[in-house]
């Protein structure tokens, strides 16, 4: 009889949490509509606007999920979660996948190759992405790590020319395989003391905390193998610069701003597991030192990826390290998991989104029309495409947070979410952190104006011009920009509307 | 009306706007744009200077508006304010400025490449500049004291020399170290601070400076039993963090070595920007945000503060009198004549503190002067090496009576600008001793060695370069070459010289303005410094 009652209780949530996935559906509809019309008709130009369609869709599909109350809701008896936090997330996410998709299909390029899948996949990435953010379970956080990395090498592999970039492709794999064997390691280890892979069990955390202490830090270490490689974070960052070099532009609009948005999402429902919140004060779990662990993360994730910079050569591979700087950055608004460092780590994605999406366009406009790849192909750019050069100075003016941009904006934000957090603690890692950043954002200034100075101080050496303008990127890059100077000066409606939502 | 703060901040930016609309075929009329607005800038300003002296004391053309107003639940509010106000510390500093970039548009006739990109990040500049001195909101302040570092990086790396590229990051990267460090006191200060009207936190900086407004256990608080950080008083790293961050832009030893580097590359009106204003943003942000915040640490460190001060005069009076490139000289000598102003400071008495201002409006009209003047003869022979010229006085007559004015009010000459200041900060160090005991006499004697020093390297450059016989180093090419005067070198040279003269004569001029505000500051800086200190050091016991 109570075998029974469970059984029925299973069955009820299933059956009341199918119609939280509908934007996963129409998703699922639209890259099955793309496969048969790419299977079957020889005019497949329609497929761009029917995916761009069908992520638009999704995305108004999980706006409509917007609710009035901040309640996490239990999908699947617990496999998965969704929240208003998570669907900004996922809003986010899905903003990164129509931009990429918007300007994939102005890539000549990717036109010759006659790719259709490099469009019909996106859907089927967004949703791999989305279960990322929602999964509240191991075995869906492993599921979805796995899938999310699986699309990731197909999209690598795909921008695939030359050996150079199978060769990316590969070590792609093969840390991404790395990183999935520690976490699957670090699953079974926490599964075994614990004697529940849900996260959400009750008993979870009373029934792990039982476990020795040495296994509690490893179990938990492992698993944050995995999601630092997502967020491409010290000392799990080795394969991005080599995937950046060898990944087309195009793809890295995708691939450095989706996976990492979604890895941030898990980190914060991981977080969210281990912390309680009690008389509006966060405490986290106290068998585990998660403020310390994040902050020398954080602290080496700022150091190698800023420091590192400063030798790049090449263009891709600076822009490699100088998101690993960032991605220092993000994690300083986890380290306290305040209301107010949630906000500051979503404003900040919408910025590192805005300012990466715009600088990987630039770059890739003077991949077409200069051929420059190396930064010393920048010399002299500003005589020959000035508003884009112009434009990029802008974007990386942001990234060094500059005022009045956004990343600023969005920098001030993080430095008051972790000071607030360092004098809830009095943690002095915190703070170590907080001068680590004021320094690597003084070194990010240098690394991000060598470029700047190759543009506009110093002799073009010999530049290539392809005749043709490509007006159409300004038409996608301004809005960027404008943007970017917008939520620079006036951030209050979006942070205000952000905050409503989700605390 | 009632906004003219925000009419002075955003004239140049809606220029800036304008300019970048126009075809570059148009490039004739950017300059006479950027003239036509730097002058009315100057108008503006120079009406708000006379009606400040109408009523010389509190805060005046106040704006008030809500800019970034966020609601963090539990945290309680964001508020940042678009709070502009002048009082007599800025009021002169802002029409200097004006003044300055007025100058500066009618000697950027030298720039021949890129006009557009030039006049447009000039006047972004000038927006920024006229922002600093006019918020009142810390948060506001930081936005337009950064604001002006992407334009003069461009400004100097485009358009400066042959190692224009070192120079423009070097400035950049001093700068911005400075200025990051001080966005953390500021954010530390911000949740420290409590606007009493509405409870929440603030960045308004009149509510920095009051003690009360502290929440009592937060970092920055007086009253705070814990408020230490590796064994030392919150409050006086804060001192510390922001002393160095206006120390650079001053800028003072041994933060100086952007400023010669700078000078050398940039092209004659962006010196002229940077010695005229950009030097004085770094005392009017020590005297407003150093001493105003933290009046406790600004008496424990005075000593200190007075020595570097000393150090500096000393310093850059050594050094100008080694330098052999013109422009390097004064460059030294700026180093020299601002460690005045932060003497003067130091010795936080009427005196002093009046000087200082005096001083940074004198030095800015004079180091405009004189790098106006570096620049006449290196436009005409492109060298400005002393020893390559000698008996300039024969071929150029007029200008060599500019000079002599330059150099003669610059090393304090009776009856020029130059005397007033460098006497009143003076007197200031020396009364020092006996008013509150802050810095010894000694600094003072040493500081008038600085003027002795100063007096030596411009008679004797005087006499190098002016005197004698004509003998220079391009021969008789540049007989032909050196000119006189041309009719806008008069156009900007006559008011500067007038002005130099006018404050000579009548210092009540600025004293006028300035008076009032500083006495209370003074006085005000005085009895809380003492009072935090007191607490701070029954509680911290340190």
């Amino acid at each position: 009889m109570e075998l029974y009652q469970t059984l029925q209780s299973l069955v009820t949530s299933n059956n009341l949490s199918w119609k939280f996935l509908i934007p996963e559906y129409s998703l699922l509809f639209f890259f099955l509509l793309g496969l048969f019309i790419d299977l079957f008709f020889k005019n497949k130009k329609w497929i761009t606007v029917l995916m761009l369609v069908g992520v638009s869709f999704s995305g108004f599909l999980t706006f409509q999920q917007i609710s009035a109350s901040i309640e996490i809701q239990q999908l699947f008896n617990g496999m998965l979660v969704l929240s208003n936090k998570i669907i900004v997330f996922k809003l986010l996410i899905t903003l990164v996948v129509c931009l990429f998709i918007i300007f994939a299909s102005t890539d000549d390029r990717i036109k010759k190759q006659n790719t259709a899948e490099y469009f019909y996949l996106a859907p089927l990435f967004l949703i791999a992405l989305n279960m990322l953010c929602m999964s509240a379970h191991m075995l869906t956080i492993y599921l979805s790590v796995e899938m999310v990395s699986l699309f990731s090498y197909g999209y690598v592999a795909l921008s695939i020319k030359d050996k150079s970039n199978a060769e990316s492709g590969m070590k792609y794999i093969l840390f991404g395989l790395l990183a999935s064997a520690l976490l699957l390691y670090g699953i079974s280890l926490m599964y075994g003391f614990a004697g529940t892979l849900s996260l959400q069990d009750p008993h979870f955390l009373a029934w792990f905390a039982k476990a020795p202490m040495p296994i509690i830090a490893l179990s938990i270490g492992l698993m944050m193998a995995g999601f630092l490689f997502k967020i491409a974070a010290a000392p799990f960052h080795f394969y991005a610069p080599d995937v950046y070099q060898g990944t087309s532009s195009t793809t890295l609009v995708l691939l450095s701003v989706a996976p990492k948005i979604a890895g941030y999402a898990l980190f914060a429902n991981f977080l969210g597991f281990f912390s309680f919140k009690i008389f509006n004060q966060v405490l986290f779990w106290p068998m585990y030192n998660w403020e310390t662990f994040l902050s020398v993360i954080a602290i080496m994730t700022l150091v190698i990826g800023s420091f590192v910079a400063l030798s790049q050569t090449n263009i891709k591979r600076l822009m490699a390290y100088a998101g690993i700087a960032q991605t220092g950055f993000l994690l300083m608004g986890l380290i306290g998991y305040t209301s107010i460092g949630v906000i500051a780590l979503l404003f900040y994605l919408l910025a590192y989104l805005l300012m990466n999406t715009a600088a990987f366009m630039l770059i890739s406009y003077f991949e077409q029309q200069h051929e420059a790849y190396e930064l010393a192909d920048y010399k002299g750019l500003v005589r020959k495409s000035p508003l884009a050069s112009i434009l990029l100075v802008v974007v990386f003016a942001s990234f060094i947070g500059l005022p009045p941009l956004v990343g600023f904006t969005g920098k001030f934000l993080l430095f008051s979410a972790s000071y607030q957090a360092y004098v809830a603690s009095a943690n002095p890692a915190i703070l170590i952190t907080i001068i680590t950043a004021a320094i690597a954002s003084i070194v990010s200034l240098f690394y991000y104006f060598i470029i700047i100075r190759n543009m506009f101080m110093q002799e073009a050496t010999w530049v290539k011009v392809n005749k043709e303008e490509q007006n159409i990127l300004y038409l996608l890059v301004l809005p960027l920009i404008l943007a970017i100077i917008y939520f620079g000066i006036l951030p209050s409606n979006i942070i205000s509307y952000i905050q409503s939502i989700i605390a | 009306m009632n906004n003219w703060l925000s009419i002075l901040i955003f004239l140049p930016i809606a220029a800036a706007l304008i300019l970048l609309l126009l075809p570059k075929r148009a490039s004739n009329v950017f300059r006479p744009v950027t003239i036509v607005i730097s002058l009315l800038q100057t108008l503006i300003a120079t009406y708000l200077y006379s009606q400040y002296l109408k009523n010389p004391q509190g805060y005046h053309f106040v704006e008030r508006a809500d800019w970034i107003n966020l609601n963090l639940g539990t945290f309680g509010r964001l508020n940042i304010d678009y709070f502009l106000a002048v009082d007599g510390l800025s009021i002169g500093l802002l029409l200097l400025s004006a003044f300055v970039m007025f100058i500066a548009a009618i000697a950027s006739n030298e720039i021949k490449k890129d006009p557009k990109a030039y006049y447009t990040l000039f006047l972004l500049l000038s927006a920024a500049i006229m922002g600093v001195f006019c918020a009142l909101d810390f948060f506001l302040f930081y936005v337009f004291y950064e604001l002006m570092l992407l334009p003069m990086y461009f400004l100097i790396g485009m358009w400066g020399g042959p190692n224009r590229e070192y120079a423009s990051i070097k400035f950049f990267l001093y700068t911005l170290f400075g200025s990051i460090f001080m966005l953390l006191v500021m954010i530390g200060l911000y949740f420290s601070v409590i606007d009493p009207v509405t409870g929440e936190h603030t960045f308004n900086m009149l509510y920095m400076m009051d003690a009360a407004n502290y929440t009592k256990d937060s970092y920055f608080s007086i009253f705070s039993t814990d408020a230490l950080l590796f064994h030392y008083p919150v409050r006086f790293l804060g001192f510390i963090v922001l002393f160095i961050a206006f120390a650079i832009k001053i800028p003072t030893i041994p933060l100086h070595t952007w400023l010669p580097d700078a000078h050398v590359e940039a092209p004659t009106p962006v010196s002229i920007i940077l010695a005229g204003v950009l030097l004085k943003i770094g005392g009017y942000g020590i005297i407003r945000i150093c001493y105003g915040i933290f009046p406790e640490a600004a008496i424990y460190f005075s000593y200190w503060i007075g020595l570097i001060g000393v150090v500096s005069i000393l310093y850059g009076a050594f050094i100008a009198l080694a330098s052999t490139d013109l422009k390097r000289m004064i460059a030294y000598s700026s180093i020299s004549h601002m460690g005045f102003v932060i003497l003067g400071i130091a010795s936080l008495t009427s005196e002093g503190v009046n000087g200082a201002i005096f001083q940074m409006i004198s030095h800015g009209v004079l180091s405009t002067m004189l790098f106006y003047l570096v620049g006449v003869i290196y436009l005409r022979v492109q060298d400005r090496e002393i020893a390559a010229f000698r008996g300039l006085a024969q071929p150029m007559p007029r200008y060599t009576l500019f000079v002599v004015i330059a150099f003669f009010a610059s090393l304090g000459l009776p009856g020029l600008s130059g005397f007033i200041g460098e006497a009143f900060t003076l007197i200031g160090a020396f009364k020092s001793a006996s008013v509150n005991a802050l810095l010894p006499r000694g600094f003072a004697i040493l500081a008038s060695v600085g003027i002795l020093i100063g007096a030596a390297y411009f008679l004797w450059t005087l006499q190098r370069m002016f005197f004698g016989a004509p003998r220079f180093k391009g021969a008789q090419e540049w007989h032909l070459k050196l000119k006189d005067l041309t009719a806008t070198e008069y156009l900007v040279l006559i008011p500067l010289a007038l002005i130099t003269i006018l404050l000579g004569i009548f210092p009540s001029l600025l004293f006028d303005a300035s008076n009032n505000t500083i006495n209370a500051w003074v006085h005000e800086t005085w009895i809380h410094g003492i009072a935090n200190l007191k607490s701070m050091q029954s509680l911290l016991k340190f």
